[in-house]
């Protein structure tokens, strides 16, 4: 009788995950893969709270403890896919170059966020 | 309004009239409010650390919202002599707002007042923050040190630290 009970309940509980399961990968696809890079994710969220100010290379580069190579093409990526927007502004009459997050940004990575949570639980 | 009204007349007493559209005065301000924020003036903007040290989301929206009062210095708030006194150090200290002075002097007072971190572990991530000139962190620092005098405590930690260096320099004085 135990056995049985035990047995239906398994039964439940693979139907149920199968269900979450298949959920998961069908909201998959609404995530953008290229997102799923480590300093593409550090550079995101790093940049998520900024607003318009958004963070210059070399605050970027500090602050992630980041190769110059790695963090210039993880951004040119970024910039590609239109997450981030590059501007130049002047700081003690030098130029530099500075990082903001775009509203398509923005909302790629709530996407990304939700998925992760929800696959995590 | 109240809070970045108590701001316009700190830059109002030293003469800073800011253009809310330039970096480098949007810069200023977020490091000049940290620091008053941390010698007690409580403006009452939340900041955290970034990638770009400490630095408040609220103030910069706020900046934005209020840009005209705070490029024509329009304020209905009346500073205390003790407010005052703070904004003028700052703005001395800072050798009238340098931004990288100032950014200096934010971060390493966040991080050891606010995070508090000994003033050693301080410097240590200010260093990797803001990859700077050691001269430059060095006077930031010192500015830092002069703008929010250390604790009982702090003191006693400083001379904890300091203390092998003494011991070997006694040594070195004893065989000379």
């Amino acid at each position: 009788m135990i056995l049985r009970v035990i047995f239906k309940y398994l039964c439940v509980l693979i139907y149920v995950m199968d269900d979450r399961i298949i959920g998961l990968v069908g909201e998959a696809k609404l995530v953008n893969s290229k997102i799923f890079s480590l300093p593409r994710l550090l550079i995101l969220m790093s940049l998520e709270n900024l607003g318009q100010d958004g963070a210059t290379f070399t605050e970027l580069r500090a602050g992630l403890d980041l190769k110059d190579g790695i963090l210039h093409s993880n951004l040119k990526t970024l910039k590609e896919m239109g997450y981030i927007a590059e501007r130049k502004v002047k700081l003690e009459k030098k130029t530099l170059k500075s990082y903001s997050m775009t509203e398509e940004g923005r909302e790629a990575l709530l996407t990304a966020r939700n998925w992760f949570r929800k696959w995590l639980s | 309004m109240e809070r970045i009204e108590k701001i316009i007349a700190c830059f109002k007493e030293i003469g800073f009239k800011p253009k809310v559209n330039e970096f480098q005065d949007r810069l200023v301000i977020q490091k000049a409010v940290c620091l008053l924020d941390l010698m007690g003036l409580r403006p009452g903007y939340k900041f955290s650390l970034y990638v770009k040290g400490p630095y408040s989301p609220d103030l910069t929206k706020d900046l934005y919202d209020q840009k005209e009062a705070i490029q024509n210095l329009k304020s209905r708030c009346v500073l205390s002599g003790t407010e005052r006194e703070k904004i003028l150090k700052v703005y001395d200290l800072s050798n009238h707002l340098e931004p990288k002075l100032l950014e200096i002097m934010a971060t390493y007072s966040f991080l050891w007042k606010k995070m508090n971190l000994t003033s050693k572990e301080a410097l240590i991530n200010l260093k990797k923050l803001k990859p700077y000139p050691e001269t430059q962190i060095a006077a930031g620092v010192s500015r830092a040190k002069q703008l929010l005098p250390p604790t009982e405590k702090e003191i006693e930690e400083m001379k904890a630290e300091f203390k092998a260096w003494e011991d070997a320099s006694d040594l070195d004085a004893r065989y000379e």
